[in-house]
């Protein structure tokens, strides 16, 4: 289970583009790295094509542990935007929450201002996580 | 050899032959909320229980990742 979740500056801007880009429909996709630094985002296609729900594509999201084992990284977490609502889990994330050993990232455009928060979702229970953010842009493969 | 097992990406083992039916039974996964690849590529539900898998096989389980906003969310609570 993820402890910590350091995200760099230059990643989080990619989940707030993503976000923005696919508004109003929902977007998702996956985080990688080492020991709780995410290096790398994996923007997958949102298989429900909704705006209030989300739900990864099975084969892109195999694609995506593929390569994140060729680059010696491991899934951190999963993230998907509320494009209206706010950056906590609904029912519905702790209800589909099948992988207790990640975290779930959500990026609010409800607000003025993005707002993106991790949990752990485990048990039927969510607990915030702390993102430290930072400025390490190294997101090289 | 044990058979190679992948659950979101994460290695895992498992003596094989085993059926996926049973391989999941094992991993306390449901498969209602998984999709299950066989040496890459995907295997329908209905041939969880006919499909045994071995020592020379690669089995990548994408579990589920799904949620959403819901409309269970007041839009002034941010």
């Amino acid at each position: 289970m993820i402890e910590r979740l350091e995200i760099p500056a230059a990643i989080l801007g990619e989940l707030t583009a993503h976000a923005r880009s696919g508004a109003p429909l929902e977007v998702c996709g996956l985080l990688a790295g080492r020991e709780g630094r995410v290096e790398r985002s994996y923007p997958l296609t949102n298989a429900a094509a909704r705006e209030d729900f989300f739900a990864l594509d099975p084969l892109e999201q195999m694609a995506a542990y593929r390569a994140m084992r060729e680059a010696d990284r491991e899934c951190l977490a999963v993230y998907h935007s509320h494009p209206a609502t706010p950056a906590r889990p609904s029912a519905e994330d702790i209800a589909n929450a099948n992988d207790p050993e990640v975290a779930y990232v959500i990026v609010s455009l409800s607000g003025p201002e993005p707002n993106i928060r991790a949990f752990h979702i485990r048990d039927d229970t969510s607990h915030e996580l702390t993102i430290h953010e930072t400025t390490d842009e190294d997101t090289e493969d | 050899m044990a058979l190679r097992v992948y659950i979101n990406g994460r290695r895992d083992e498992t003596e094989g032959p085993i059926s996926v039916t049973d391989l999941l039974a094992s991993k306390k996964i449901r498969p209602e909320v998984c999709t299950v690849a066989v040496n890459r590529a995907v295997l329908p539900r209905e041939e969880y229980a006919a499909t045994t898998v071995g020592d020379t096989d690669e089995v990548e389980i994408m579990l589920q990742m799904a949620g959403g906003a819901g409309v269970d969310w007041r839009s002034d609570d941010r």
